[in-house]
């Protein structure tokens, strides 16, 4: 184990999560056995109370995890100094089985937890807790997703060994090597940013649907769509943008761009694509509280806002883009 | 929207307001967290410009360093190490050099001993660090007395001071002409205390290393790239050790904000009760507090944070260099260059402002929930 | 109009120190003028008037309110409604000391967030209203009783409320004072809105210009005329 201020930070940050996750899952139990909302016994007036208690809980808990996201990747770039063969991020992940998983379950996360406050937000719009149950079963399910993001990392940074010669974003993120990175690295930028076009197009038709009927349908397929761009979209960054960003044709990492020396154009570029997704996840879910007769008028409202601000976000990722392929002096597309 | 930054701005009025009602109550906790975040902050800053100084300074060191091991521990480099060393392919320069260590027992303290031939010294002239010329009480031009390794005494007319930018390394150096070095030190001739190598390709460097273990099997060669790693480990291992002690100290803080925000006073309480009647919502109030531990925290760090940046880059961070700096007994006093890193404020916050945030929450949701029929009653 | 049927409540439910405050109430408020619910302490009054007001939920039972039955609303509902439907006159008047006597007035509107000017101005009016023009800036704890009862009414009204609910609110308050109070009262009544008052005070629940008086004994109804 190193003994680094950031990654005490994190095992600091993750010991706090672990501990406001454990009331807040009995308390989901608590709600599942004896919610009635007909009833103004004492019970139930204090489990509604405790369930302000529960939501600014959360909020405390997702907020905390985005940032051990930030934490997590800024620490790796910070901690490549003292690994041989690492240069940025990728280097330090690739120390022990444990780093790719970790940040993935942070990502995922994210979204998890993106979801349960956008519902937990809509839920206090309807005037008898028309969610409750829905949300903490939700709850109860992203708690074991926390616990394992917990595990995985507290195992990534005991295992730490600065022994080990681990390989870098160089021969990760090559065309020659194996595995999923290297696909992805393999792809022809030409490919890569045509496939963007083409969901970009999608998305836009999708969210056009969203927003003329607001249906279930059209909102799934929003959001399939949506989760389909963000894959395309990270791929393609991968495999294109970051060359662009690099000025080099065959440098590909995905986090070198976070970098001073790249003018984190990186954040410029998640940041967007990650809210944008985050908005676009719930959208099914939403479109079918509109049923909810405490819920309809908010629901039909919310899916519009959510749907046009998630297009808006997709659509600056795509700006950004666009503007860091103008800016670079490398030609990759008239070859 | 403007709906809810309206009602944002007039909740943060209120708590503005009533933080100013309550001044001596917050003026303790306000203190205690200002001085925890200012202690950690210390440490931290001081470290980093430690790291930077430091990793600034080994950009000039040259790649490689032989050293030659007799019984596992360090011995004089024979001359005719050099003509074996020979042409290795990607150097381009090798040199013997000539350094060591002296103990001066009028101040007991270590110097550095370093040959130098670009200075045009003579050999009863020496250039000097800033630091020992102080604690030895010396200028320029004065006569330095050092012992020499077979029991006399040298004496040494001072030609000049070292510039004081990167006193870290250079406050407890001595430079003199390569003979003199020889005498004072007890150097016999024929031997150097190592052997610089510089490599052009920094990744030849593995290979250049292997080539020389494999021609001189009792050398060792230390690579600049090595040394930078062991630093960083080194610096940020001493980091987390000072921070590991002040968790303590923070641990204690929280608790002290936990009971503070529990405490709630009968005032306090009527308050709450109060604003609920009139109409305002649990919702309403948890935001209240929320914009009360936002101000309290935010101030606490901006003044925290201050007061460790004078501490460390106007105040030669005096309270802990003795513990993070030290290897000799000389302290150089030197101006570390100011580093400020966005991994640094989220590590700081993340030990610091979300611990209170989780502790004063319970606390605070308790206060929340009081019972608007209570001011009825 | 306000309807209760079968309304219980029950403070500390399942401890030793069970307190049944209100059995089995049925009644009907309609609203218009001023209603007064007089009984003892000890009655139900307080109890009865934070259900109507919404300040507290019933043990069983089902209020409704212009036909809204919000007895099972969640907390954040009834204040919503509390908010824009009921101004409150405490007994101890309950101002926030150490803020002006303006800033008290136009605390209840904050979580609304109207607009900063219009509110100001809105408070400033009422208190030249009832006046209290030389008094906006003072700190509340230096006024006297009748002036303390008079921001309190100021800021019963800030929501614009249509129902006025005020528990015992002349119990601080001399003869003079009281019957001031009532004149006030009989003003806003006269205005449209609707008040409801608990008192044991002769000089108020026989004062003339009380149009309904419900009599409580016990957590039950007694009378109703």
């Amino acid at each position: 184990m190193l003994l680094h201020p950031a990654i005490m930070a994190l095992l600091l940050l993750s010991l706090l999560v672990t501990a406001m996750l454990l009331p807040a899952a009995l308390f989901a139990l608590q709600i599942l056995r004896h919610w009635n909302m007909q009833s103004g016994s004492a019970r139930q007036l204090a489990l509604e109370r405790k369930t302000y208690l529960i939501s600014t809980l959360l909020t405390w808990v997702f907020t905390a995890e985005l940032l051990s996201l930030f934490l997590f990747i800024y620490s790796a770039e910070a901690l490549s100094g003292q690994f041989v063969g690492a240069m940025c991020a990728t280097g330090v992940l690739n120390i022990n089985a444990w780093g790719w998983p970790t940040l993935w379950l942070k990502i995922v996360t994210f979204f998890a937890g993106s979801l349960w406050l956008i519902m937990n937000q809509l839920d206090n719009h309807g005037y008898d807790f028309p969610l409750i149950r829905q949300k903490y079963i939700l709850l109860l399910l992203i708690v074991p997703l926390l616990l394992a993001g917990g595990y995985s990392q507290l195992s990534f940074f005991s295992a730490l060994n600065p022994e080990v010669i681990t390989s870098c974003c160089g021969s990760l993120f090559s065309a020659d090597a194996q595995g999923v990175a290297a696909e992805l690295s393999g792809i022809a930028p030409k490919n890569a940013l045509l496939m963007l076009t083409v969901a970009a197009l999608i998305l836009c038709v999708t969210a056009y649907l969203v927003l003329k009927q607001g249906t279930r349908l059209t909102a799934l397929a929003f959001s399939i769509t949506a989760l389909l761009f963000f894959a395309i979209a990270l791929s393609a960054i991968v495999s294109a943008v970051a060359l662009y960003i690099y000025q080099h044709p065959h440098h590909h990492c995905p986090f070198c761009l976070l970098k001073a020396g790249h003018h984190y154009s990186g954040y410029l570029l998640y940041l967007p694509l990650f809210v944008a997704t985050a908005l676009a996840l719930p959208l099914p879910f939403i479109a079918r509280c509109q049923a909810i007769p405490s819920l309809s008028a908010t629901a039909h409202r919310w899916v519009k806002q959510l749907s046009r601000s998630s297009l808006a976000l997709y659509l600056l990722f795509l700006v950004i883009v666009l503007l860091e392929i103008a800016a670079s002096p490398l030609r990759l597309l008239s070859q | 929207m403007n709906h809810f930054f309206s009602r944002q701005r007039y909740l943060i009025d209120y708590t503005l307001a009533s933080l100013l009602r309550r001044k001596g109550k917050h003026a303790t906790l306000l203190l205690i967290y200002t001085l925890v975040i200012a202690l950690l902050a210390s440490v931290m800053l001081f470290t980093e410009a430690l790291r930077q100084e430091s990793q600034l300074l080994l950009s000039d060191a040259p790649e490689i360093v032989l050293q030659r091991q007799i019984a596992g521990r360090h011995a004089l480099v024979p001359v005719d190490y050099l003509e074996k060393i020979g042409t290795i392919r990607g150097t381009h320069q090798i040199e013997g050099r000539l350094w060591g260590y002296h103990y001066d027992a009028t101040i007991k303290a270590n110097y550095t001993v370093m040959a130098s031939e670009e200075h045009a010294l003579t050999n009863s002239e020496i250039i000097i660090g800033a630091t020992l010329a102080r604690s030895r009480g010396v200028a320029v031009g004065d006569m330095l007395s050092l012992s020499a390794a077979d029991g006399g005494t040298f004496v040494f007319t001072i030609k000049a001071l070292l510039p004081s930018t990167s006193e870290l390394v250079s406050s407890d150096l001595v430079l003199m002409t390569p003979h003199a070095l020889r005498l004072t030190l007890g150097i016999p001739e024929g031997f150097y205390t190592d052997v610089i190598i510089a490599v052009r390709n920094p990744r030849e460097m593995q290979k250049v290393a292997a080539k020389l273990i494999e021609r001189l099997p009792d050398s060792r060669p230390i690579l600049r790239d090595e040394i930078l790693r062991t630093y960083e480990a080194v610096f940020a291992w001493r980091q987390g050790v000072v921070l590991l002690l002040l968790v303590t100290t923070v641990l204690a803080f929280i608790i002290f904000a936990w009971d503070r925000a529990s405490g709630l006073s009968a005032e306090e309480r009527r308050e709450i009760g109060i604003l609920k009647a009139v109409g305002w919502e649990i919702g309403d109030i948890l935001q209240m507090k929320f914009w009360e531990g936002t101000i309290i925290s935010l101030s606490a760090f901006l003044t925290g944070y201050l007061i460790a940046y004078l501490h460390v880059f106007y105040g030669n961070a005096s309270l802990f260099a003795p513990v993070l700096k030290g290897w000799a007994t000389l302290y150089p006093d030197f101006r570390l260059y100011p580093v400020i890193d966005a991994l640094q404020l989220t590590t700081l916050f993340c030990f610091t402002v979300i611990p209170y945030a989780v502790a004063t929450l319970v606390p605070t949701w308790r206060s929340a929930i009081t019972d608007p029929e209570e001011v009825m009653r | 109009m306000i309807t209760l049927s079968h309304v219980s409540k029950i403070y500390h439910q399942g401890q030793p120190n069970e307190l049944h405050a209100l059995r089995d109430l049925n009644l009907t408020i309609d609203a218009e003028g001023i209603t007064c619910l007089r009984g003892a302490s000890g009655s139900g009054k307080t109890t009865l008037l934070s259900l109507i007001g919404c300040l507290s939920r019933p043990t069983s039972g089902r209020i409704a309110l212009q036909g809204q039955i919000i007895s099972s609303f969640s907390e954040r509902f009834l204040t919503d409604i509390r908010r824009h439907t009921f101004g409150f006159i405490f007994q101890r008047f309950n101002l926030i000391s150490g803020l002006s006597v303006i800033d008290n007035v136009m605390i209840p509107a904050y979580p609304i967030a109207p607009d900063h000017d219009l509110l100001y101005a809105k408070a400033t009016e009422l208190l030249h209203h009832f006046g209290l023009a030389t008094r906006l800036h003072s700190r509340v704890e230096w006024l006297s009783g009748g002036e303390s009862q008079r921001v309190a009414i100021c800021r019963a009204l800030i929501n614009d409320p249509t129902i006025i609910i005020a528990d015992e609110p002349t119990a601080n308050l001399d003869s003079k004072l009281t019957a001031g109070f009532l004149s006030l009262m009989a003003e806003l009544a006269k205005n449209g809105k609707s008040i409801i008052l608990s008192s044991h005070d002769p000089g108020i629940y026989d004062a003339q210009e009380i149009n309904h008086l419900i009599e409580m004994r016990d957590g039950r109804l007694l009378s109703q005329t």
